[in-house]
């Protein structure tokens, strides 16, 4: 196969494979570009949610806002105190009410002032079941999504095969004023170039996803014993916020310099952070304690996880960009905007170009006057 | 595209109408019933079910089974002022709309009282919208 014909192989897998999924692939992107952002929209519609006084992490007041959302709801099952990385968002206690309704009760982090509930249901959750699952149920849904990262992953090969020496293409501008179909060949290989790390960010990311949902899981995490075992059903019921914030004081204790993000309420207490290991979730630094007599029964560091949960926990801060804060959020917010916009002008390319073929009644030779190559295959 | 638009659209589509029915737009919701619990009104069981989120000032899909026959007066305010009376057969179960009071600061009571005068309850909680 000699240059030509190689580059017509790769331009051909690349325009095939974009185009046929196109509207779908479209359709994935936009929702996940948008969902960066889900927490955020979610603060803007409820007021509910919005905090103003920043409070720093050891200042979270667990004890006070368990005490609250349990004198003001007492006929509700609390299931967990959350505290967001946004410190604008206030602390959320999800709560089940006697209908079996699931419910976020917030409270203002810094003196556990309750500052109203909400449905469960919500832009997050909305746009979470739409990009993940295409609101399909689980089984359905997550392998037809996670799917896409093959197709993505052949055409970005296909792409940088196609693309000589595309280091060169870094800093071409767009020729803009040329006819749109040059140019949106341009910006698409410009956006390509790039975003292919970030593209690449994704496809790695999804197929992990779809690895797990075939078996692919990583292993439980390494739970004490103790709770395995089982102790009774729930939170005794004159658990009080005193006991919680001892019981974060005994958490701070077995492991130093935990920013609580999450306090399970249940048969045993499960709290958990962000310590020091890059790239994890909260649950990856727990410490559990046994509510009756708030004793430790166990703790496990990020860095104590084995390779398979190290790399099932990055997926989701890596694929998310969330693991930065708001900075690490617009950056990943405007990448997928830019991988959308990749799928669309690749489709325009593609358009142009077909109709360019109808309407001249040619073959394959498209470009009006083409200087080189490459303006052939990618006109 | 060829035929690919159509698995393409197909998937889209359904994700959409997934997501209108997800909202409540097109159906009442994804609920089932909630059991409350069953309680003796004399020697009577009575157990009773809702169906779906409760609002404030709303009607809710609620049923009552019970095991004699009888005819209770039934009622969702918490000082039972508002009631309406069933006729029920042994071992009867019986569907109907239940209006909720327009309040959120106290828990929502339901109360089943026979022609004895003797009552049952079931705490709902507080609702908070």
């Amino acid at each position: 196969m000699n240059k030509q014909s190689s580059a017509k192989f790769w331009h051909s897998i690349h325009s095939w494979v974009g185009l046929k999924l196109s509207l779908l692939m479209t359709f994935i992107l936009l929702t996940g570009s948008i969902a960066v952002f889900s927490a955020e929209i979610d603060w803007l519609f409820l007021p509910e949610m919005r905090s103003f006084d920043s409070t720093p992490s050891a200042q979270v007041a667990w004890g006070a806002s368990f005490d609250a959302a349990r004198t003001k709801y007492p006929e509700y099952e609390l299931d967990s105190l959350n505290r967001y990385l946004q410190e604008y968002i206030a602390l959320q206690v999800i709560a089940n009410t006697p209908w079996n309704e699931l419910v976020r009760i917030w409270v203002e982090p810094s003196d556990g002032t309750i500052s109203g509930v909400t449905p469960w249901y919500n832009v997050q959750r909305f746009l979470r079941s739409l990009h993940r699952r295409l609101m399909m149920p689980n089984n359905v849904g997550i392998p037809i999504v996670t799917f896409m990262a093959f197709p993505l992953l052949i055409s970005l090969i296909a792409g940088l095969f196609i693309y000589k020496k595309f280091w060169r293409g870094l800093f071409k501008r767009p020729r803009f004023e040329l006819k749109a179909r040059i140019w949106l060949g341009d910006l698409h290989r410009l956006i390509g170039l790039w975003g292919s790390w970030f593209v690449a960010l994704i496809i790695i990311t999804s197929i992990w996803y779809f690895a797990e949902e075939f078996g692919g899981n990583a292993p439980p995490f390494p739970v004490p014993v103790s709770y395995l075992r089982g102790g009774s059903s729930e939170l005794p019921a004159d658990f009080s916020g005193q006991e919680l914030d001892q019981a974060v004081e005994l958490a701070l204790i077995e492991l130093p310099g935990l920013e609580i993000r999450r306090i399970g309420l249940g048969e045993t207490l499960i709290i958990e952070g962000d310590l020091t290991a890059n790239f994890v979730r909260p649950r990856a630094n727990s410490v559990y304690i046994d509510p009756l007599n708030l004793k430790v029964l166990g703790s496990y560091k990020g860095e104590e996880l084995g390779l398979h949960n190290r790399i099932s926990e990055a997926a989701d801060p890596l694929h998310f960009g969330y693991f930065g804060g708001l900075i690490t959020k617009v950056i990943w917010f405007f990448l997928g905007i830019c991988m959308t916009a990749l799928s669309i002008t690749g489709f325009m390319v593609y358009g142009s170009r077909l109709g360019k073929i109808v309407l001249s009644g040619k073959g394959s030779k498209v470009n009006d006057n083409p200087k080189n190559k490459e303006d052939i295959y990618f006109s | 595209m060829g035929y690919w638009r159509w698995p393409n659209i197909g998937l889209i589509l359904v994700s959409i109408y997934l997501s209108l029915n997800n909202l409540g737009l097109l159906t009442s919701g994804p609920y089932g019933w909630t059991y409350h619990g069953e309680r003796m009104l004399g020697a009577t069981e009575i157990e009773f079910d809702s169906k779906g989120d409760i609002r404030s000032g709303e009607f809710i899909d609620a049923r009552i089974w019970s095991s004699n026959a009888g005819v209770y007066s039934i009622s969702a305010d918490s000082q039972g002022d508002a009631f309406f009376t069933l006729e029920f057969d042994e071992g009867e179960e019986k569907e109907f709309r239940l209006l909720i009071p327009n309040h959120l600061n106290s828990p929502i009571i339901v109360t089943v009282s026979d022609v004895k005068q003797n009552s049952i309850s079931w705490n709902l909680g507080k609702l908070y919208r």
